[in-house]
């Protein structure tokens, strides 16, 4: 059976991606919407990165470097991967909708949200102990 | 084009300039945080504040290209700040 090109290792495979060519196009309100969320990530990413640069640069005094140093470490590490993260999901939404498949769910949302409570409770003890 | 993709496509448009906007504003805050310590962390915001505009990325459509090169704007803007806090 003789092999379609775009089935080469190397050729076409890996860029673009072959569920943002695969399959039938959605309608254009889904595609839009999955465009959206993507850019709502990357700006929740972006609002992490603010909100850790500015603790670290902004505020050296509020909170006690011991706590302050890890905190901004993890919520940079963070924001980088829900970066890279946002893009796997933006294309993995994208092939499922073209493929006709079930959407599943986000398990980053339960991440964010842990973290984000994780940081304010170590902000909040950390202001009321200094 | 129906009323509701006109408005979906309107909704994203904004969503679009919105986020140019906020990576120009996280750009001017790791800039300012990095300025008086490490000038060079400012360049290099900089450059990423002028890749975020010179790229586009407020047109439409938004592509596997565009969307890697998002991505790689928040990663650096992160790295910079990481590399901030642990010099």
């Amino acid at each position: 059976m003789p092999m379609h090109p775009a089935n080469v290792v190397g050729v076409g495979r890996l860029w673009p991606p072959r569920a943002l060519t695969d399959g039938e196009a959605p309608d254009a309100r889904f595609t839009l919407a999955n465009e959206r969320t993507f850019l709502a990530w990357i700006r929740t990413s972006l609002g992490l990165v603010a909100a850790a640069v500015g603790l670290e640069a902004f505020a050296p005094h509020v909170v006690p470097e011991p706590v302050r140093t890890p905190l901004v470490v993890v919520l940079l590490l963070v924001a980088a991967g829900l970066a890279g993260y946002a893009f796997v999901r933006w294309v993995s939404v994208e092939g499922a909708m073209r493929a006709g498949r079930e959407l599943r769910g986000s398990p980053a949302t339960l991440v964010l949200a842990a973290l984000i409570v994780l940081a304010g409770v170590v902000l909040a003890v950390s202001l009321l102990v200094t | 084009m129906s009323a509701l993709s006109t408005l979906a496509a309107e909704r994203t448009q904004l969503a679009r300039v919105r986020t140019v906007v906020a990576v120009l504003l996280t750009s001017a805050i790791v800039a300012r945080a990095a300025l008086s310590s490490w000038p060079a962390a400012a360049l290099m915001c900089l450059v990423v504040a002028a890749v975020a505009v010179g790229s586009r990325l407020h047109r439409a459509p938004l592509g596997p290209g565009r969307a890697a090169v998002l991505v790689a704007l928040v990663v650096a803007l992160a790295a910079v700040g990481l590399l901030e806090t642990v010099r």
